[in-house]
C-alpha cells in the first residue's frame, strides 16, 4: 500500500476480503475464448486445484481392419421402407373396408333372405367390396414389388404368415367375387339363397384370412 | 488338471502384457427394443473382440460386431433394423473400454465399472458400463454386461409400427468369452 492510497479504498478492499467466502471458487475468464482459469481460494491463499484423473485414451485399435462386413445397399432399404410403409397403411385401410364390406353383406343378406327384402344394402355393399377388391389388388401388387430383404430367412416367420394368410384371402376374394356375381344372376331362382350363402361364408372366411394376415405382423 | 490350474492362474492375476481374445463360437451380443406392441430380440454371434493387459493393471478392450449379422427370427424386422441404423454406410458397432484391475492384476469378484465408448450409426458416446467378469474352468474368462444406447443419441430414426415409434432406449447385452 503506498501512502497515497485513499484510506476508504483500503477499507472498501478489507470489508469486501473479509466478507468472501473462505473457499470461494473463482473463475476467471481469459480473453473471448472458453480458455478458463480456475482458482481455489482457501483464507485467501490461492491454491492449485488437484488435477482431475485423466480418462484412459481410447484411441488404439486392437482389432485391426474389419472382415468385410455383409454387403447392405441403403438406397434399396430405403426404396423397401417406402414400398412396405405404403403396402401397410393400404393394407390397413383393405381390412377396414373388408370389415365393412362384411358387415353390410350381412346386413344385405338379412335382408333380401330373412327380411323385407327392401335391397337397400345392395349398392352400399357392391361399392365396398369392388373398393376392397381395388385396395387388395394395390397392397398385393406393392408387396411383389418391393425388394426382397438382404438377409436370408431362418425357418417359418411372422411374413411367411402373413402371406399363407393374404393368399389365402386372395383366393377367397375370387371365389367371393364370382360367388357374389352368381348369386346376382341367379334372382328368382330355387338356389339363390344357397349361393349367397357361400358367398356369406366365404366372406367370413376372407375376414379371417385378412385378419391373420394384419395381425401376424402387428401384434 | 490344467483347466483348474490355469482357473487358479487366472484367479491370481493377469500380468502385462497379456493379449485376451473373443472366442467367437461362445460369445453373443444382443439387442432389445421395446414397441407398444412388442419387444424385439436381435442376437449376433458374430462378434469380433480383444482385451489387452497394459502397464498398473489396465486392461483395453475392444469388440466389434456387423449390425447386419443381428437374426430377431423376423427377417422383415431385421431388414427393418438395417435400414434404420443405416447399414450399409455404418456397418459395424463397436465398443472400445478401458479397465483397471486389481493391484496384482487379479480379476475383479464383484462386478466392475468399464468406462469407453460406444460407436454406432457413425456416433460416439462415452459409456461407463458395469461388466461381470468370471474365471471359466477351462481358463478363459466370461465377461458380461448389459447396458442401455440411446438411439436418438447416436442420430438413428427409430423405427415405427402403426405409426408408433420403439422407445429411445435399446438395451444391450453382452456375453463373451475371452481366452490367451
Amino acid at each position: 500500500m503506498t501512502p497515497s492510497t485513499p484510506v476508504p479504498l483500503v477499507a472498501l478492499c478489507a470489508i469486501l476480503t473479509a466478507l468472501s467466502p473462505s473457499r470461494a471458487r473463482a473463475e476467471v475468464r481469459l480473453l473471448d475464448q472458453d480458455l478458463v482459469f480456475h482458482a481455489q481460494a482457501t483464507g485467501g491463499t490461492p491454491q492449485a486445484e488437484p488435477p482431475a484423473q485423466k480418462p484412459p485414451a481410447l484411441d488404439f485399435d486392437l482389432l485391426g481392419p474389419s472382415k468385410a462386413a455383409p454387403a447392405v445397399d441403403d438406397s434399396t432399404l430405403r426404396l423397401r421402407r417406402t414400398l412396405l410403409d405404403w403396402h401397410q397403411g393400404i393394407g390397413l385401410g383393405m381390412f377396414a373396408l373388408q370389415l365393412a364390406t362384411t358387415v353390410v353383406g350381412q346386413l344385405n343378406y338379412d335382408d333380401k333372405f330373412g327380411g323385407a327384402n327392401t335391397n337397400k344394402y345392395a349398392t352400399t355393399h357392391s361399392v365396398l367390396a369392388y373398393a376392397t377388391f381395388a385396395t387388395f389388388v394395390t397392397a398385393g401388387v406393392l408387396a411383389l414389388v418391393t425388394p426382397a430383404a438382404p438377409q436370408r430367412r431362418d425357418g417359418f416367420d411372422r411374413i411367411d404368415l402373413h402371406k399363407i394368410a393374404m393368399f389365402t384371402a386372395a383366393g377367397a376374394m375370387a371365389g367371393q367375387i364370382v360367388l357374389g356375381i352368381w348369386t346376382s344372376g341367379r334372382e328368382g331362382n330355387q338356389n339363390q339363397q344357397s349361393v349367397a350363402m357361400a358367398h356369406l361364408v366365404l366372406g367370413y372366411v376372407t375376414l379371417a384370412a385378412v385378419g391373420t394376415g394384419v395381425g401376424a405382423l402387428v401384434f | 488338471m490344467t483347466t483348474a490350474i490355469l482357473a487358479l492362474l487366472l484367479s491370481a492375476g493377469l500380468p502385462a502384457g497379456t493379449v485376451l481374445s473373443l472366442d467367437a463360437a461362445q460369445s453373443e451380443i444382443r439387442y432389445t427394443v421395446v414397441h407398444k406392441l412388442h419387444q424385439v430380440e436381435g442376437r449376433s454371434r458374430e462378434v469380433e473382440g480383444k482385451a489387452v493387459v497394459r502397464e498398473e493393471s489396465l486392461v483395453i478392450s475392444q469388440v466389434r460386431v456387423p449390425v447386419a449379422s443381428f437374426r430377431s427370427g423376423d427377417a422383415n424386422r431385421d431388414s427393418h433394423m438395417l435400414e434404420a441404423v443405416q447399414a450399409g454406410s455404418f456397418p459395424f458397432a463397436t465398443w472400445k473400454g478401458v479397465i483397471r484391475l486389481g493391484p496384482g492384476g487379479e480379476v475383479p469378484a464383484a462386478p466392475a465399472v468399464m468406462d469407453g465408448e460406444v460407436e454406432f450409426h457413425g456416433v460416439k458416446r462415452s459409456l461407463s458400463v458395469p461388466i461381470r467378469i468370471t474365471a471359466q474352468p477351462d481358463g478363459s474368462l466370461r465377461v458380461q454386461a448389459t447396458f442401455d444406447v440411446s438411439l436418438d443419441a447416436h442420430g438413428v430414426d427409430r423405427p415405427s409400427l402403426l405409426f408408433v415409434k420403439v422407445n429411445d432406449a435399446c438395451s444391450v447385452a453382452v456375453d463373451i468369452v475371452l481366452r490367451r
